[in-house]
């Protein structure tokens, strides 16, 4: 067997969720307690967001690069939802905040989600929630 | 005394009570143990004081390995000469886990037929030996003693395994001096070819070891019990080779399959966040005690969880490293992202990259094993073969194991986790582990030697060493075949 074949056999938990998530069922019931979400190798279509949904993402367009599209685009076919999650947490950041401010804030939800074990699985990184969102959130700028 | 088989003209060597097959960590501590007994015993190394590429040629052999495995030939991991392959070790040393001497859970195995606490005088007596000082294995009691603070705490998900580094690593050196001066004969040079048995009343014996000398001289020794004590894949290679003339070797078909490792291998990496890997005392270094000695804490899962889930035991080892690794899929851009998560005062060490290095166990599998080949030795041994074989659920157990723990070091402070390209699953290697091709079990039916370390198809025939493990959790296996070996010399004088 290669360990292409072997990954894909034994991603357990991980890559069942992820199957079962592209079928639209819930990989939620698959978790098991102390679980960590279900990973990603199968995307759902990538729903686009408006430009009114993206603007809280706006204070970290400058990190935006193709690797960081390449990331984002993986968090959008497997969380959608990490970026209302992301939204919910970064969009109290005031128009004209220091750099300083933006990155305290960021910290604060990323610190927070990691604590609570709000993390997310994508193309092998474990991430807090809220960085995978926003992530999510900036490879759909234009 | 040492003694120099090649330079001996006697053909027949004195009849002994104890013949000790092999000079490494089992073989040096059954000679202490057993030195100052009143019971004459007769320890045989196949090497000198030193090494030579005479000697070590014959442990030549074939290996294979399963897919996404590797292992290295059969004469890199294993050292033939006085002190065996403690003359390469490095030294972890811990006491293998509670749960693994059993019983254990789904499909991990009945464990050992005792407890581990059946093992803890003797463990005692191990850490001397292994000259590790006291016996702390505690990650809060040892960085306590360096006013410094565990980070990651153990709790009901996560363990911090412990382990320590003798001040001695060296057998052959350390105790050169005193077996020197010892009465206890030890021969160099002296390869076992096999045994001559007899059977009396339905028991079989074992009557007389044939040797033979570098120069290809033959010569015969007569003992009341022969402990083979030469490693993990010599041992069953023995064996193997006995099991020619004793039908009941092969009875439980369990001699030389079952050969366990702890697969090894760099599965993934951290970025710092909260801590730097300079904070991360113990975790991410090897610092000195208050007693001099060295240790290392790792990660695991909690036994308890471990047991519920019917995971095999894993651990993981932090290790700093350059850079985020290259098969890391995005890895530049979440370097980036991170930081920018992260306040000014800790920009700087957030991003530094800590490997996470696992060391694991494996589930018994009949396809894993030592088996002899045709080709031979200079001096007409057959050669050994070892094709090592891991279940696809252990690799499946570890990636689980690696997110569990994953979790926790993000709870603590740590940044994202990496684990590779989730297309590829990293090659893991083994530690140069040998265990397991000549099980320990009470009955005859399901392994080859018993809680004693008889043989159960032979009266007199003893095989100590990590042969004899029937599982083997993720812990290094010396401070356990020495505890063995004492645990053995305490049987012969009981027998004897």
């Amino acid at each position: 067997m290669r360990r292409r074949e072997l990954f894909e056999r034994t991603a357990g938990m991980t890559g069942l969720a992820a199957l079962l998530a592209a079928c639209g069922a819930d990989p939620a019931d698959m978790s098991a307690p102390g679980q960590t979400k279900p990973s990603n190798t199968v995307l759902m279509p990538v729903a686009e967001l408006s430009a009114d949904e993206l603007t809280f993402a706006g204070p970290w367009k400058s990190l935006i690069d193709d690797e960081l599209i390449a990331f984002g685009i993986s968090v959008m076919g497997n969380f959608p939802d990490a970026v209302d999650h992301a939204r919910d947490g970064l969009s109290q950041l005031s128009e004209g905040s220091s750099t300083l401010a933006r990155d305290e804030l960021f910290s604060t939800c990323c610190r927070k989600d990691s604590r609570a074990g709000d993390v997310v699985v994508v193309d092998g990184w474990m991430v807090p929630i809220t960085l995978a969102g926003l992530a999510g959130a900036l490879s759909q700028f234009k | 005394m040492f003694i120099d088989l090649a330079k001996s003209n006697r053909k027949e060597m004195p009849r002994c009570d104890i013949a000790v097959i092999g000079a490494g960590a089992a073989g040096i501590t059954l000679a202490l143990e057993l030195e100052k007994s009143g019971l004459s015993v007769v320890i045989l190394e196949g090497g000198y004081r030193e090494f030579t590429e005479l000697s070590q040629d014959r442990y030549k052999g074939e290996v294979t390995a399963g897919p996404g495995f590797a292992y290295p030939d059969l004469d890199v991991w294993r050292l033939r000469y006085f002190g065996g392959t403690t003359n390469h070790w490095i030294g972890w040393c811990r006491r293998l886990e509670e749960n693994v001497f059993g019983p254990r859970t789904n499909d991990l195995g009945e464990g050992w037929p005792f407890a581990r606490v059946d093992l803890e005088s003797d463990y005692q007596q191990a850490l001397e030996v292994c000259t590790l000082g006291r016996d702390v294995f505690d990650a809060n009691e040892l960085l306590n003693g360096l006013g410094a603070k565990n980070l990651i705490p153990s709790n009901d998900v996560l363990a911090t395994p412990v382990w320590r580094f003798p001040k001695e690593l060296r057998f052959g050196g350390y105790y050169r001096p005193r077996l020197q001066d010892s009465e206890l004969p030890i021969y160099f040079g002296a390869n076992c070819q096999g045994f001559t048995f007899e059977e009396v009343d339905g028991v079989i014996s074992a009557r007389k070891l044939h040797i033979k000398n570098d120069l290809g001289v033959d010569f015969e020794l007569t003992a009341d019990c022969f402990v083979l004590a030469c490693g993990g894949v010599e041992n069953v290679r023995q064996l193997l080779v006995a099991a020619d003339d004793v039908e009941g070797l092969k009875q439980s078909d369990t001699l030389g399959r079952g050969f366990l490792e702890h697969p090894h291998g760099a599965v993934g990496a951290v970025l710092c966040g909260d801590h730097a890997p300079e904070d991360l005392v113990g975790l991410t270094d090897y610092p000195l005690d208050v007693d001099k000695t060295q240790f290392k804490i790792g990660l695991g899962l909690n036994e308890q969880l471990a047991a519920e889930r019917g995971l095999i035991n894993s651990s993981f080892t932090l290790e700093p490293l350059d850079a985020i690794p290259e098969e890391s899929l995005h890895g530049e851009a979440l370097r980036k992202l991170w930081e920018s998560s992260r306040p000014s005062a800790l920009k700087s060490k957030s991003s530094h990259v800590i490997g996470l290095y696992a060391r694991t166990e494996q589930r018994w599998n009949a396809e894993s094993r030592i088996s002899l080949i045709s080709a031979k030795d200079d001096l007409g041994s057959k050669r050994a073969r070892l094709d090592w074989r891991v279940n696809d659920q252990d690799v499946a157990d570890i990636k689980t194991s690696l997110e569990l723990v994953a979790k926790e070091l993000m709870k603590a402070g740590f940044g994202p986790v990496t684990f590779g390209d989730p297309s590829e699953f990293v090659t893991m290697e083994g530690g140069g582990h040998h265990l397991g091709g000549a099980r320990m079990h009470e009955s005859p039916d399901h392994g080859v030697v018993d809680a004693n370390l008889k043989c159960h198809a032979v009266d007199n025939l003893y095989a100590v060493g990590g042969s004899a493990f029937p599982t083997a959790g993720f812990s290094n296996p010396t401070l356990t075949i020495v505890a063995l070996a004492i645990r053995l010399a305490r049987t012969l004088k009981e027998r004897l």
